[in-house]
């Protein structure tokens, strides 16, 4: 699209721009060392997450900030207008993906030194490979402005509701066989919910995305596989001939 | 019906909007569509400060 007579204000949505991008990479950095301190049982890294997300806050403030004056100075329209207001939207979203990151950082404080199932770990780091993959490309389609790509990402969370769903069974399962797991299982419950919730952001970047691009919503009902709400794990039954009311 | 070459007033205060240029009809339609969604590419650059 052409540039504006006046160039500064090109330069002011440039602007926007590039911290939306800064805020990306320190929200991808900020869930990969979570899930890597996680992982590895790392309370250094998990500290060092939870440091960095006072700089995305504070990213974001700017980009609301400058984003309300480029209103009050420009009286910008069309897309100019849906530029900004995007980009103070996800700005918000990419903020609370560093919340989630940083509460990962402080459940690995918790629960640090604990043993976790080695199966639900490797289910974590799936989920964590899958939202990470999700946003690295939404945070593409945003720099390339293409709709395609955004509603090709919203399209796909349903994989990582489906994940969580069984990692969910997995936990409840473990928990209820033995009862010592219960406290570290809880905190790896959140932290797996919390990676779904990273998800459900970028699905909300996405569809910004696509009214930034097109002016229109993007409709119609996303695939969803989120059936984690309903599960439910029932204990195996007494085997025979033990007296009732046993454990 | 009011002429102006000033966009606010022209958003504020009508409901259908016509962008004329030298004397050519560009595109008529609802103030909404013509300031937030223009279907034409010359009314999207005017609206916007790209000319005029």
């Amino acid at each position: 699209m052409a540039d504006h007579i006046v160039s500064s204000f090109d330069v002011d949505l440039g602007g926007l721009r590039h911290s939306i991008g800064e805020m990306g990479g320190i929200a991808e950095k900020m869930l990969t060392d979570a899930t890597a301190a996680l992982i590895r049982d790392d309370a250094e890294l998990a500290q060092a997450v939870i440091a960095t997300d006072q700089r995305l806050d504070a990213l974001q403030r700017e980009v609301e900030e400058r984003g309300i004056l480029i209103i009050a100075r420009r009286q910008p329209l069309a897309v100019d207008l849906r530029e900004i207001v995007s980009a103070i939207r996800i700005a918000g979203d990419l903020e609370r993906v560093g919340d989630l990151a940083k509460n990962i950082g402080k459940r690995v404080l918790a629960i640090t030194g604990h043993m976790h199932p080695r199966r639900v770990m490797i289910g974590v780091q799936h989920m964590s490979d899958l939202a990470l993959g999700q946003l690295n490309d939404v945070l593409d389609a945003y720099m390339s402005n293409d709709a395609d790509v955004a509603a090709a990402v919203w399209a796909r969370d349903g994989n990582i509701d489906a994940l969580n769903n069984s990692l969910l069974r997995e936990l409840l399962t473990y928990m209820m066989e033995d009862p010592r797991s219960i406290s570290s299982c809880a905190h790896l419950l959140f932290c797996a919910k919390n990676i779904e919730r990273v998800g459900d952001h970028c699905t909300n970047i996405a569809e910004t995305i696509h009214y930034l691009v097109t002016g229109e919503p993007l409709v119609g009902d996303r695939p969803k596989d989120d059936r984690s709400s309903f599960a439910i794990v029932e204990p195996r039954p007494a085997s025979a001939g033990e007296p009732e009311g046993s454990l | 019906m009011i002429a102006t070459p000033t966009m606010q007033r022209g958003a504020r205060l009508s409901q259908l909007t016509v962008f004329l240029y030298l004397g050519e009809l560009v595109e008529l339609g609802p103030t909404s569509q013509a300031f937030m969604n223009p279907g034409e590419k010359r009314t999207l650059n005017y609206v916007t400060g790209r000319f005029g």
